[in-house]
């Protein structure tokens, strides 16, 4: 099999859409040829920025509010582009020349660039650019609705955005924020440790690391509190110490909970 | 005018606050305080929310439009050591007060129940519309049961027992010590689940088809299921157990690893050896430690990720001693 052939088939691939002894193929090409090893590892780069994790079917609260968004959004990029295309139209209407042997010179020389350019052109692949910005555009719509929905939803709902927030890169601070703020108030035990488990993936960011730290004395949740001992073990937090260390003081402290911390302290002090 | 008047009265005149002091001494059975209350749209499927810190909570969907609230005194949270102690009131009797203090406020289609529960367990029933959805919270002395509501569940129970039977949306459920037993008739084909306990097991029946990414976790219980669980690699962080490039790379490049492999991976075919506890044959305890291998140590995310019916959106069951228990309605 060629190369092209291969490379035909990586997005399949990356969704899973190939049987196991295709996918075998495509994973025996690879380990032997660097130059789709490279491509596969590009294209799985943009994938992961797209965020195409799951197939999320969203409920119609969520549809509506989509749609919404959407709407208000294609009228900003709307009028953006009519006064764009305004002023231009102007410009180009005063280079325009008068006489017509000047206009059908011109005319025969665009003709000619126009061929030039195309031929240029289709050599240079335009895909990257177009994949960042659209990766970008996906990126903004899902933090917008990951934090709609934490904020207003049902316990499912909130459960819902907070699984949303894990196809991120890079979050903004608005729903990092967000997401503190849900692990330390929350109602529900469930939304917690899913936040937890969230604000993991992002836990390089120095505002998250942070939060983290400082939520160990607020859970009173035995749950909550294990799940943030095993995340600070397993991302070698040392400054968690002295907050594994207060926790310990906290009365009627669930002993297992007690075990845990400070078997932490001991894994994190040495 | 009308409206702000109509706004009053959904406020403070459906703000009722039952105070009945039926102070029997020799009553045999408690007298029950009720209440029944409509929403202000009832053509819309409304939110009711109850809570108690003593005492159990039944939910029962019925075919209505009105909400029916009964709460009864089962005991006063008082003991004997207590009344001997209480040196004044020696050669008296105390005084039973069977009041519940029951509160109901509706406001916009939510509707709160709530009862003074100092010093005393109250069993809370309420009947509601089919389409309702509930949020419970209870504490203790009791358990929370829920019956043929269609509406989202979300239950919080901190020593009692979790029963819901009957329902067809999503639930979001928390026990600490007890028990939480689930039977959907149908599911929401879009809405996430999950379902937590320290100490109890989780046993969840669900229809045969449904279709779901399940992610689970019990840290010293199993997991059963008689489920055809397509075993796949963490999604989230695209744990790549299955790679030997794995094995070479060190902790600190294991981060950008996770990231740099398909968020959605073809699936790996994992065998399972049958075992059997009633009439369940699988456990995956194998699974897991496969799933694990040697890095399970600094994977902060233990979950087993599994997809039933070619998936669909996220289960969540986490256990820390309990079992969980995934069973095909039959």
């Amino acid at each position: 099999m060629t190369c092209s052939n291969i490379q035909e088939r990586f997005v399949e691939y990356l969704t899973g859409q190939l049987s196991e002894k295709e996918s075998e193929e495509i994973r025996a090409h690879v380990a032997e040829c660097s130059d789709c090893r490279r491509e596969l590892e590009s294209l799985t780069e943009i994938w992961t920025k797209l965020g195409v994790l799951k197939e999320e079917r969203p409920g119609d609260r969520l549809r509506t509010r989509f749609y919404s968004m959407l709407e208000t959004y294609k009228l900003a990029e709307e009028e953006k582009i009519r006064k764009e295309r305004e002023g231009l139209f102007s410009r180009l209407k005063n280079l325009w020349p008068r006489k017509p042997v000047f206009q059908f010179a011109l005319t025969l020389g665009m003709l000619v660039l126009g061929l030039v350019i195309g031929n240029v052109w289709t050599v240079i692949p335009q895909q990257e650019t177009v994949n960042t910005a659209l990766a970008d555009e996906v990126q903004t719509m899902r933090q917008t609705l990951a934090a709609s929905l934490i904020d207003q939803g049902s316990a499912s709902e909130r459960l819902q955005g907070i699984n949303m927030s894990y196809t991120l890169v890079d979050p903004d601070d608005k729903l990092l924020d967000k997401l503190l703020s849900t692990l330390n108030s929350d109602p529900s035990v469930n939304v917690r440790l899913a936040a937890v488990e969230a604000l993991y993936l992002f836990h390089d960011h120095p505002k998250v690391k942070k939060g983290l730290i400082d939520s160990l004395s607020r859970q009173s949740s035995p749950m909550v509190q294990a799940a943030l001992i095993d995340l600070m073990v397993s991302i070698r937090e040392r400054r968690a110490v002295d907050a594994l260390k207060s926790l310990l003081e906290q009365e009627d402290l669930n002993p297992e909970i007690k075990d845990r911390a400070e078997k932490g302290i001991q894994r994190l002090s040495f | 005018m009308k409206k702000t008047i109509k706004k009053n009265i959904q406020f403070l005149g459906i703000a009722l606050v039952i105070l009945m002091a039926g102070g029997f001494l020799c009553a045999q059975e408690k007298a029950a305080d009720k209440a029944t209350v409509p929403f202000s749209n009832p053509d819309e499927p409304g939110l009711v929310k109850v809570g108690v810190q003593h005492g159990s909570i039944t939910v029962t969907g019925y075919n209505g439009k009105e909400v029916m609230v009964e709460a009864r005194v089962r005991e006063k949270l008082v003991t004997d050591e207590e009344i001997e102690r209480n040196e004044k009131a020696k050669g008296l009797k105390l005084v039973q007060i069977d009041s519940t203090g029951l509160r109901v406020m509706e406001d916009e289609n939510v509707m709160r129940i709530s009862v003074s529960s100092y010093k005393q367990t109250v069993d809370i029933s309420v009947r509601v519309p089919y389409a309702t959805s509930v949020s419970i919270s209870a504490r203790e002395n009791g358990d929370v049961k829920v019956e043929n509501v269609n509406g989202e569940i979300e239950v919080t129970n901190h020593e009692g027992n979790i029963d819901l039977t009957g329902i067809s949306s999503a639930v979001v459920a928390h026990a600490y010590n007890g028990e939480i037993k689930a039977v959907f008739k149908s599911v929401s084909p879009d809405l996430p689940m999950s379902f937590t306990s320290w100490e109890g097991d989780i046993d969840i029946t669900l229809p045969a088809d449904t279709k779901a990414n399940l992610k689970m976790k019990s840290r010293q219980g199993e997991v059963y299921t008689d489920f055809d669980l397509q075993i796949v690699r963490n999604p989230d962080e695209g744990f790549d157990f299955d790679s030997d490039k794995l094995k070479n790379l060190k902790r600190e490049n294991l981060r950008s690893f996770y990231y740099r492999t398909p968020p959605n991976p073809p699936e790996v075919p994992v065998v399972i050896p049958e075992k059997s506890i009633g009439d369940l044959k699988v456990s995956i305890r194998e699974a897991r430690d496969f799933v694990r291998g040697e890095y399970f140590d600094i994977a902060f995310n233990r979950y087993i990720y599994a997809r039933i019916n070619g998936g669909g959106p996220v289960y969540v069951f986490s256990s820390n001693e309990g079992d969980i228990l995934l069973r095909k309605a039959r």
